[in-house]
This record gives structure tokens, C-alpha cells and sequence, in this order.
């Protein structure tokens, strides 16, 4: 029979999907194949993207209209393991999208996460660079109106800091060639 | 040899009620507090994590605080993964440090699960295994929990999504093994156990016959749904005819059986709607106020 740390390592490693680090035991393998196994991803993954939606509004309906919600949502938490408390699961969510290589999509994360971040005492002045109007965007998302375009040679650059009037600024630049 | 029919119990009054308070805010305490004898509080769901440190949010207790005087407190655990293998999760019991420093509540209570393994997160909640080593494991931790905090302690057993790993107990005996080496209470969830006898043919009555009941100290009761044939344990509807039913019978035959809980997450109370809560618990109420 297995100890306790072979059992408990043998169920990570199914639930992580690592076949490599699984023991040969024939109740893990009866476990693997299971259709309780199924379901508890299927629930883990429901409750991912739940949260996902509930905590990063803005976000997250940016990427149901960009078309990529489901699978990359499924896609992040199969590389990153699930952290115990919503708030770690949000920023760290967050803090992957903000690296996207959609522009837009990039801002949106990255302004959700400032917002998180307000309320830590300790966190400096936040900047994100927007390539069109920030308060159309949000507006947008939040009536599921249509989306403005880019401007050209222009950027947005808005600050973040509970020390700001309102906690935020924005500045329009004229960007030259 | 005739058979002899489970003992039952007769109060005066039912048992207390209590539901879950997970800290949406004082609009809602004001209208669950007067259909509840106590709040059930999860101290992970009112508490905040940033840059790895976790506290209890300050306006949560602030909520709770201003309603003590009108209502009791029962804190249930679902972070302290009390059966890893390797360590529990001292995160959880700095919250319960921060808990107990503040408010007395009438008892404390953790599911016996586990949900790290080597510290890292499972995403969901795993049953224990039925065997000796698990058993030394725990019952160790429970002392430990006792000695730390001066109320009473209890565990709950949870759903089973996955085959059992091979025991030396049955289920009712590891529970009675756990309550009789540490001395600590037990809360039964009917609708636990009936999402066990739908998923695996789970034998409520004989679990009954065998569990010893003198410790059970809470009951819970909640509403789930199905998915793919099996019923699952997320809280989130009113409470079935059936599992009011069990729950009286479970009820009748608990001779210390204190508190009936229901519970509901705060995910699913814009859909229940205040309403809907007060409505439910006035129900769960009424149906066990005879026992």
C-alpha cells in the first residue's frame, strides 16, 4: 500500500496531469481514469472562469469579444496551478494577460490590475499606455457597445494612485513621426 | 433477534439555526440576523491576500462585530487542508489567531480533507484516506487545535468525487475513531451524504447505524445541482425535500445535535436574491422546529 505523501503526491500529479511523477499503484490508475476525475476538472475549470468573470469585468469581456476567453483561460491554468485565494488567482491572471500581444487587450489587464492594486498602501504610481481613449473602451465593455478604433499617433497615458484626486489620471499625447 | 429501530430524541425546541456569512455586507446581515440564532463564518472567505500575506478584511469584522449582540458565531474552515501529508496551512490559522483575538464563537470546526499537497494548491477539496497512518496524522492535529483554542473542535466528513484509496475503516468507523481518540465534535452534512449515495451507492442508514452519534454536535443542510450524473456540493439553491427530510431524521436521533446550519456561497445569493435567503432560511426553520 502507498504512504500517505506517495498517495497525496500520486493525486497532485494526476490532477496536474504530470504522468511522469506517478507512482504504479493500481488504485491511482483506477483514480486517472475516473469519471470523478473528469468532473473535478470540469468543476475546477467552471470555477476558474467564474471567478475570472466575476473579479475581471473589464477583461474578460474583452476577450469573450476578441474570441479567446475560454481557451485561454483553460490554457493559463493548465501551465500555472490554482492559488488558494481569489485575489492571488485574479492578479496573477491579470498579470499574465497584461503581456498579450493585442495592444488593447494588454491595456485592459493591465488597468484592472492597477485598480486591484490601489488599495495596497504600498504600491507606487501605475501607468498604462493605452492606443485609444480608456474611458470609450471601459464604456463600451461595460454597455457591450461597439469598441472605438486605435487613433493614430496617438497615445493615452493614465495613472493610477490612491494619492490622485479620484485615484486617476489620463493625458492624451500627440505622438510625432 | 428483532431488530432494534435507532434511538430518537425529543427537545422542547429545535434545534438553533445558523447560515453562512461570507461578508457581503451589512444590507444582507441585517436581514439574515433575525432569522438565525448564529452566523456560520468561513475566516477564507472574509479574508484578503496580497503579495503572499493573507489577513481578515477589517470591515467584515467590523460587520459581524456590530451584530453579536443579536446572534451567535460558529467559524467553519475550508483552507486548513488538515490531512496533508506533509503540514497544514499556517496561513489559515494565522486568520484563526486573528479570529479568536477578537470574537469567542461557540465552536470551530474544518472539513476532513485536504487541499495543498507539498504546498501546492489542488484546486479542489480531496476525502482522506480510511487508514491508520491518516488516522495518527490527524487526530494529532486536532489535539494540537484543541490546545490552541479553548472552544470545542469538529470535523465534517465531505463528498466523495473520487474511488476511496484502500482503508482499514469504514467510513462511520474512522469518523468514530477520530471523535473518540480527540475527544472532538462532529458535524454530519445531509446533503453530503446525499450526494455519496447518488454517486456511489453510499449506504446512509448503515453509516448512521454505525456512526456514534453522541458527538454530533451540528447539522448542515444546502441545495446543490447535478452535472453528468453526479450531485454536486456546491452550495447554491434552497434545501431539497429530501435532505429536509434526512435532516430530520438525523436530527431525532442526536441526543446533542446544538445547531442546524444551512449553507449557501455568496456566489449564488444574487441569484437567490435576500428574498429568496430569508425565504429559505424561514423554511429550513419551520422544518425543524418539531424535532
Amino acid at each position: 500500500m502507498l504512504s500517505l505523501e506517495q498517495q497525496q503526491l500520486g493525486l497532485l500529479a494526476i490532477l496536474r496531469d504530470r504522468p511522469a511523477e506517478l507512482p504504479s499503484d493500481p488504485w491511482l490508475k483506477s483514480i486517472a481514469k475516473s469519471d470523478g476525475l473528469k468532473m473535478i476538472h470540469h468543476i475546477a475549470g467552471w470555477w476558474q472562469r467564474f471567478q475570472i468573470e466575476a473579479q475581471c469585468r473589464y477583461t474578460s469581456r474583452l476577450m469573450k469579444r476578441v474570441g479567446c476567453f475560454e481557451h485561454n483561460v483553460e490554457e493559463y491554468f493548465n501551465i500555472h496551478p490554482t492559488p488558494p485565494s481569489i485575489e492571488e488567482l485574479t492578479t496573477q491572471f491579470l498579470s499574465s494577460v497584461k503581456h498579450d500581444d493585442n495592444p488593447l487587450l494588454s491595456a485592459v489587464a493591465h488597468f484592472e490590475l492597477a485598480c486591484l492594486r490601489l488599495n495596497d498602501e504600498t504600491a507606487n504610481t501605475q501607468t498604462v499606455v493605452w492606443d485609444r481613449d480608456p474611458s470609450e473602451v471601459l464604456l463600451a465593455l461595460e454597455s457591450f457597445g461597439p469598441l472605438p478604433g486605435p487613433e493614430p499617433k496617438t497615445r493615452f497615458v493614465m495613472c493610477l494612485s490612491a494619492l490622485l484626486p479620484g485615484s486617476v489620471s489620463c493625458v492624451r499625447e500627440e505622438l510625432s513621426t | 433477534m428483532a431488530s432494534v429501530g435507532p434511538q430518537t430524541t425529543t427537545r422542547l425546541h429545535g434545534p438553533a439555526l445558523a447560515t453562512t456569512y461570507e461578508g457581503l455586507g451589512i444590507d444582507l446581515l441585517q436581514q439574515i440576523v433575525p432569522l438565525v440564532d448564529y452566523l456560520e463564518i468561513p475566516p477564507d472567505s472574509i479574508s484578503r491576500t496580497q503579495e503572499g500575506r493573507t489577513w481578515l478584511r477589517p470591515e467584515s469584522l467590523d460587520e459581524i462585530e456590530s451584530v453579536t449582540p443579536q446572534v451567535g458565531l460558529i467559524v467553519h474552515g475550508i483552507g486548513l487542508s488538515i490531512g496533508s501529508f506533509d503540514r497544514w496551512n499556517d496561513s489559515y490559522i494565522q486568520l484563526l489567531d486573528a479570529f479568536f483575538s477578537r470574537f469567542t464563537p461557540r465552536w470551530h470546526s474544518e472539513h476532513l480533507g485536504y487541499t495543498t499537497v507539498s504546498g501546492e494548491n489542488l484546486g479542489t477539496m480531496l476525502a482522506l484516506p480510511r487508514t491508520e497512518a491518516m488516522l495518527d496524522l490527524i487526530c494529532e492535529r486536532i489535539r494540537l487545535l484543541q490546545e490552541r483554542y479553548r472552544v470545542p473542535f469538529l470535523v465534517e466528513h465531505i463528498i466523495h468525487l473520487l474511488p476511496d484509496a484502500p482503508a482499514d475503516y469504514t467510513p462511520a468507523g474512522f469518523v468514530n475513531e477520530i471523535t473518540s481518540r480527540t475527544g472532538c465534535g462532529l458535524i454530519l452534512d445531509a446533503y453530503n451524504l446525499e450526494c455519496d449515495r447518488n454517486n456511489f451507492n453510499f449506504d446512509i442508514a448503515e453509516f448512521l447505524d454505525e456512526l456514534d452519534l453522541g458527538p454530533v454536535k451540528e447539522l448542515h443542510v444546502a441545495g446543490g445541482f447535478e452535472g453528468d450524473g453526479f450531485m454536486l456540493d456546491i452550495h447554491s439553491r434552497p434545501t431539497a425535500d429530501s435532505t429536509l427530510d434526512l435532516a430530520r431524521t438525523i436530527i431525532r436521533q442526536c441526543p446533542n445535535l446544538e445547531i442546524v446550519t444551512y449553507e449557501i456561497l455568496k456566489e449564488a445569493i444574487p441569484t437567490m436574491g435576500y428574498a429568496g435567503l430569508c425565504a429559505e432560511l424561514s423554511r429550513v426553520r419551520g422544518a425543524i422546529a418539531s424535532c
